[in-house]
């Protein structure tokens, strides 16, 4: 299957229902009030929110009598989500809000470069929740790569610290880094995630990407999240969880739109094969309705 | 904080209608569309939104405005109440067994929180005098099981763990295991799953079949967006759902995913988690919760700390200087000296009614030292009459205090809008023959 197939059977399981609603608007040229009217609900149900959603059909308006409203929306999600990633930085540090998905991604990933015939090397910083090191050391034993995984109770910064020094960190193309989940309003453990970021940066200066980790059914209070964990951390990218189930993860955009922070991957299920590059278009086409009869252009 | 954003635009909207004994059809049509945003940003579901909206418009159109409130509260009020019977009635407990041992399910998706939620709740009934046990059936997730054992080791919850892969086959050993125990309270955590996932939800029903559980609680994430209802849906269309456990709740999430599951299910909600603590679980308060979703905070438990920490006797004697108009600076201090024992007291202003329309009217704890320094560098005189407080008078003020001019001109401009506040309480109160102060007293 590839990325297109995977992330429209996705996302396809709400969407055929809303399409059926949609072709008889968008297909038939109904009364653009009405077109407008199911667009706004239609992202809401998305959870991109209102304000965003309001922001972007206002960004629609003008290409919309030209092209019509359907490919107007898409033409401007498209805008929001297409993002200028950089070459890719050696250690990846994952973070997020509990049960997000950081653990399964870090598998997930790893399982991924190796396929690319890279060197892979796994630091396990989450020293706090019950049995992280050994779900983490099943995850790398099932995908053959190498982990260092800290002691319960331990203090993830020195893990990290120990972890980026070893020889298995030198040698590797990449390094991911799990540490355990955290909710943003927490101050403590936002400054324990400083901490060991930090401690990253100084063991290999530039070469850190922070990714936050997204559970693509979570509502508005991402917004507070990626702004909270901004404050503590610069995240790098985001990474959109849990993408198989009936969530659009339309709050994407709303972090596209407010802080332009780009999306890296999606998850898709809990297989080692379940984790896809970001692809904008290949997102949106999930995400909209599609209808036979519409005049889009390219 | 509180009465923030929606009270304040509800406030404007609503504001010039004071002289009016009842709401407009115009009036009520703005306020629904406030009502509506907020709702939507609280991440209440689209088309629940919209019903609750339409049925509420009709609550509140000729809806007297009490004496005692604003329009805008008195909305917000009506706002509330609503959301509150929707949320459902009183806190409830876990369901009884009938006879024998009481079996609990814990099912979600993945990530939802049902490991910690089992021992949590299995730490609660042994404090109430059970005998809980904890079983893992979750052979999906890697070291799944070795979490719920760590985490129930930690907390003092027996955990059992039967041999296998399959988790039809744990369920049975597991509760075979419990009919020969001692232990009165089965708690069988499981794995994660999409609804949507057939084979995964028609293993649950299996499960559910073999075991009969007492009661399956379905543990949902406070954080989650529009989905919440497909999820609770997917869930209880099965039968696998009686009753709901919010979880998270100690993020800064608005929660409106807990009217979405009502809604769609009718099921109660019966626990919120609060910490990742195995103490860290609280019974439902829809009232509360629906000041949340409101954006309002949790009204009730400050006015249940207002209430407690307010001193009545000072209080009556504010009320006498209001009355008489001779409110001054130094009163002004010691209000916000009983603000401060209060906690935040952002949010204790916010519960003044009619704050919101002051807008920034907003201390934190170091302004309010900061105001004590200004008001102590000040003579008698000063206090008693800040009119006279002219610019040499406030330099030597700042000065005198160690802080600067700005500072010293916030406080005057706060008095004065605290002032006019006050004033206008004065003048409706004594219309109406009464005094409402803000808290009760
Ligand atoms: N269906 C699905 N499940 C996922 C996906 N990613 C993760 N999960 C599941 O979500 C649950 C939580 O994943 P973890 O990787 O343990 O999450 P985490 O963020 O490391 O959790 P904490 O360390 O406890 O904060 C597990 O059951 C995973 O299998 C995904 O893309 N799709
Ligand atoms: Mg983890």
């Amino acid at each position: 299957m590839n990325l297109i197939e995977k992330l429209s059977k996705g996302l396809s399981k709400t969407r055929e229902r809303m399409a059926a609603t949609f072709a008889t608007v968008f297909g038939g040229g109904a009364e653009a009030a009405r077109e407008l009217e199911l667009m706004e609900e239609y992202l809401l149900l998305a959870d991109v929110g209102p304000v965003a959603t309001a922001k972007i059909l206002a960004a629609a308006a003008e290409n919309r009598r030209t092209v019509g409203l359907l490919p107007a929306v898409r033409n401007e999600l498209l805008r929001l989500l297409s993002f200028n990633v950089r070459d890719d930085k050696k250690v990846k540090i994952f973070a997020g809000v509990n049960g997000t998905g950081k653990t399964t991604t870090v598998g997930k990933l790893a399982h991924f470069f190796r396929q690319q015939g890279k060197n892979v090397f796994v630091i396990g910083a989450d020293t706090f929740r019950a049995a992280a090191d050994q779900q983490l050391e099943e995850w790398c034993r099932r995908t053959n790569t190498p982990v260092f995984a800290g002691k319960p109770g331990s203090d993830p910064a020195s893990v990290v610290f120990d972890g980026l020094h070893s020889n298995l960190a030198r040698t590797a193309d990449y390094v991911l880094c799990d540490t355990a989940g955290r909710l943003h309003v927490n101050k403590n453990l936002m400054q324990e995630l400083a901490k060991l970021v930090r401690v990253a940066g100084k063991a290999c200066p530039d070469q850190i990407d922070v990714f936050l980790t997204l559970d693509a059914g979570t509502g508005q209070n991402a917004l507070a999240q990626v702004d909270m964990f901004s404050q503590w951390v610069q995240p790098t990218g985001l990474v959109l969880t849990k993408l198989d189930g009936t969530a659009k993860g339309g709050i994407a955009v709303a972090l596209a739109q407010k802080f332009s922070i780009p999306i890296r991957y999606v998850g898709l299920g809990e297989g080692p094969d379940d984790l896809v590059p970001f692809s904008p278009e290949a997102y949106v086409d999930a995400l909209l309705p599609q209808v036979k009869n519409d005049n889009r252009r390219h | 904080m509180l009465l923030s954003g929606l009270s304040q635009r509800l406030q404007e909207i609503l504001g010039k209608l004071r002289g009016r004994g009842r709401l407009s059809q115009a009036d009520v049509q703005a306020a629904m569309r406030e009502i509506k945003l907020a709702l939507l940003e609280a991440d209440v579901n689209y088309k629940v939104v919209k019903d609750f909206v339409a049925g509420l418009q009709e609550k509140c159109l000729g809806a007297e405005i009490l004496t005692s409130l604003t329009p805008g509260q008195q909305v917000i009020k009506i706002v509330r109440d609503e959301l509150t019977a929707l949320l459902g009635g009183a806190a409830s407990a876990l369901a009884e067994a009938d006879r024998g041992g009481a079996v609990y399910m814990l099912v979600g998706l993945q990530g939802a929180g049902k490991t910690t939620t089992a021992v949590k709740l299995a730490k609660r009934l042994q404090a109430k005098g059970k005998k809980p046990l904890v079983v893992s059936l979750d052979t999906h997730r890697p070291a799944a099981r070795e979490q719920l054992a760590i985490v129930a080791e930690a907390a003092g919850i027996a955990c059992h763990r039967p041999q296998g892969e399959e988790p039809l086959a744990l369920a049975r050993q597991a509760v075979d295991f419990f009919a020969q125990s001692d232990y009165d309270v089965l708690f069988l955590d499981t794995a994660g799953r999409m609804h949507l996932d057939d084979a995964l939800m028609e293993e649950l029903e299996a499960v559910k079949a073999l075991v009969k559980p007492t009661e399956i609680l379905l543990v949902l994430d406070a954080m989650t967006g529009q989905d919440a209802v497909n999820v609770a849906e997917g869930f209880s269309r099965r039968g696998l759902a009686d009753s709901i456990v919010l979880t998270k709740l100690d993020s800064d999430t608005r929660g409106g995913a807990a009217l979405s599951v009502r809604a769609v299910t009718g099921k109660p909600i019966k626990f919120v988690g609060v910490g990742e603590k195995s103490a860290q679980l609280e019974v439902f308060h829809p009232e509360r919760m629906a000041s949340q979703i409101l954006g309002m905070g949790d009204v009730l438990t400050l006015i249940e700390k207002a209430e407690a920490a307010f001193d009545r006797e000072q209080a009556m004697k504010l009320q006498e200087k209001l009355r008489k108009r001779q409110f001054t600076l130094e009163d002004f201090r010691s209000q916000l000296q009983q603000f401060q024992r209060l906690g935040s007291v952002e949010e204790i202003i916010g519960m003044l009614p009619g704050a919101a329309r002051l807008g920034k009217l907003q201390f934190d704890e170091k302004e309010i030292s900061r105001f004590d320094a200004i008001i102590s560098s000040m003579t008698p005189a000063e206090r008693q009459n800040p009119d006279i407080i002219n610019g040499s008078r406030r330099r030597r003020i700042a000065r005198g205090s160690g802080t600067s001019i700005q500072h010293v001109n916030k406080l005057l401009k706060q008095f004065e809008l605290m002032q006019k506040l006050f004033k206008q309480f004065d003048a409706k109160m004594a219309r109406k023959g009464r005094f409402n102060f803000p808290f009760k007293i």
